[in-house]
């Protein structure tokens, strides 16, 4: 996966709507890359058919 | 110092009072927490009455079972009724709920003796941290060192002997991070075994409750109290509880035992000393007459993605509101970890509960003629306190996420000291709802090593 | 929320819509981000739990 453009990463921080300062924006854009690729590890393909592990359950009561 | 067991038998022999063992656990911790932080809140007054009813009970022979006047306490996500709850926050420093969480209710009913409140990384995962209203827990075997956590306070207080068990929680390796690096045993649970109602939330669909205690035998009969069909958690299973006592002294012959080598060989190199510990475990089970054979399962890295990928997220959903409005009143390590989750998009989070799916079948196939896995818990012993990374979580993929992300039933057992003097440990993971298995093989261990034997010297054994 | 340009955000999220179609997908977005709002507004208990759970594959 390429390296975030920090246009990109902006506009992530910015939809979270927490006001960031400018630190911590930096430090959270450090982190960044380790979130990707697990990010990118997880959207590896697998069978279209592949079900989420979580069940809609509707409670009675 | 007693285990529950050897207490619980003494009580009932009405050779040993609970006030008494009370008074003695009251002592440790007045001498022991100003160095261990382990207690938030220390309830004395209601431990001395929770012991009085205790003995009056068993001298009138109506006593409750093997917890009836134990000393214990809670991790303080658990709510308590009439008594602070604060997830270790600033957020919460005033919370005091109406009612007590299931589990809370449920050991009350078992006849334990409440000490307390013990500390947590805040909410459950920030931590160590030194900007929130009260201090980290500081490992009893060097307090220069971390404790690991999130259940922090529940290990410290576990091993030095303020407490004969404690409840903690484990989303990602809460309860079995800290009974490694303290020294002590400590199981989660399969998902849904145990109820989460009255719990603050972690992460909805990784978050265990569970027992840690100085013994594996002890940790079966805190969790034979615990256990049990909640209806007031949705996620809670509908199914009879197992007798986790009755067989744990039946041994290992005959059972068929996986190592997940290349967990702690390859993808998470681990210390020596802990590898020595995992590899003479295996020498003595297959002495004791079990089967030992490899077992390969997808990467340490490929389980914890997922897991952390959906930690982060429902975790963010929880914090949210708060995160938007009081940013700042979170302590630094929370709020920057959890403030990743708010980077994840929705996709994202989909794919990761579709890839969970596919590593429960894996794992599943893979235990289909195994009984049971061992893996390592931890890379090694604990670091020093001031030194851990903020990112520690993603820099490298730790030993215990993968049994959250497929919910099986996964406990930590001491196999030693490393070269630091401090605890080592094994990590046993069994087929869901069979920790009665669990049990057997983790009690066969450590009656035959001598471990127990050992407490931290500070604690005066 | 924090101003960003509606431009800003469909290139974050890799996807190529036509410019021409851009005012449009804007305005659904725009309907899209009230309801969100909406759902999130209010006090909501912490332990309020979600419809969906971890099922394990059954023994």
């Amino acid at each position: 996966m390429p390296p975030i453009s920090e246009t990109a990463f902006e506009t992530l921080l910015a939809q979270t709507g927490i006001p960031f300062d400018a630190a911590q924006k930096k430090m959270l854009h450090t982190a960044y890359p380790m979130l990707a690729a697990m990010i990118e590890r997880v959207t590896a393909p697998m069978p279209r058919e592949a079900e989420p592990a979580l069940i809609f359950h509707p409670e009675i009561g | 110092m007693f285990t529950i067991a050897e207490a619980s038998k003494l009580i009932g022999d009405k050779q040993l009072s609970p006030v008494e063992l009370t008074q003695s656990c009251l002592a440790q911790v007045k001498k022991l927490n100003p160095t261990l932080n382990a207690f938030l809140l220390v309830t004395e007054e209601r431990a001395l009455a929770d012991a009085k009813a205790a003995e009056a009970r068993i001298m009138a022979g109506k006593g409750r079972g093997p917890l009836d006047g134990i000393p214990i306490a809670h991790k303080d996500i658990y709510n308590t009724a009439g008594i602070r709850t604060t997830g270790h926050s600033k957020l919460l420093q005033d919370n005091v709920p109406t009612a007590d969480s299931t589990v809370v209710h449920k050991w009350a009913e078992a006849g334990t003796t409440l000490l307390g409140k013990l500390a947590t990384h805040e909410f459950a995962m920030g931590g160590p941290s030194f900007d929130l209203p009260w201090p980290p827990a500081r490992n009893p075997w060097n307090p220069e060192h971390f404790t690991a956590g999130s259940s922090s306070g529940t290990g410290a207080a576990v091993a030095s002997g303020m407490i004969m068990g404690g409840t903690g929680s484990d989303t990602g390796g809460s309860i079995r991070g800290p009974s490694a690096l303290c020294g002590i045993a400590g199981i989660k649970p399969t998902y849904g075994l145990c109820s989460r109602a009255g719990v603050l939330p972690l992460s909805f669909t990784l978050d265990h409750t569970g027992p840690m205690a100085w013994t594996v035998e002890d940790c079966a009969i805190l969790l034979q109290a615990m256990a049990g069909h909640d209806p007031s958690d949705p996620a809670s299973a509908d199914r009879p509880t197992p007798d986790f006592t009755t067989n744990l002294s039946n041994g290992v012959k005959g059972l068929r035992i996986g190592v997940v080598r290349h967990f702690f060989e390859q993808d998470n190199p681990v210390s020596p000393a802990t590898k020595q510990g995992i590899d003479h475990a295996l020498e003595v089970y297959e002495h004791l007459g079990a089967e030992v054979r490899e077992v390969k399962l997808s990467s340490l890295a490929d389980y914890n993605a997922p897991g952390w990928l959906i930690l982060l997220s429902e975790a963010y959903a929880v914090h949210e509101p708060w995160l938007k409005t009081r940013f700042n009143d979170y302590g630094e390590l929370f709020r920057d970890r959890l403030a990743l989750g708010g980077l994840i998009r929705a996709s994202d989070y989909v794919q990761a509960i579709r890839r969970r799916r596919m590593l429960c079948l894996e794992l599943k196939e893979a235990m289909a003629d195994l009984d049971i896995l061992v893996t390592a818990a931890a890379p090694g012993e604990a670091a020093k306190i001031t030194e851990v990374p903020k990112w520690l979580m993603l820099e490298k993929p730790n030993f215990t996420m993968p049994f959250n992300v497929t919910g099986s039933p996964a406990m930590c057992v001491c196999t030693g000291f490393g070269t630091g003097g401090l605890p080592v440990s094994m990590q046993l993971i069994g087929k869901p709802f069979d920790e009665a298995t669990l049990f057997r093989a983790g009690h066969a261990y450590e009656t035959a090593m001598g471990w127990r034997k050992q407490r931290p010297a500070l604690a005066g054994a | 929320m924090t101003e960003m340009t509606f431009a800003a955000r469909v290139a974050a999220t890799g996807l190529t819509p036509k410019p021409e179609d851009l005012p449009k997908l804007e305005a659904l977005v725009k309907d899209m981000d009230r309801a969100a709002a909406a759902l999130l507004h209010g006090p909501r208990s912490y332990a309020e739990e979600p419809m969906s759970v971890f099922r394990l594959p059954t023994p």
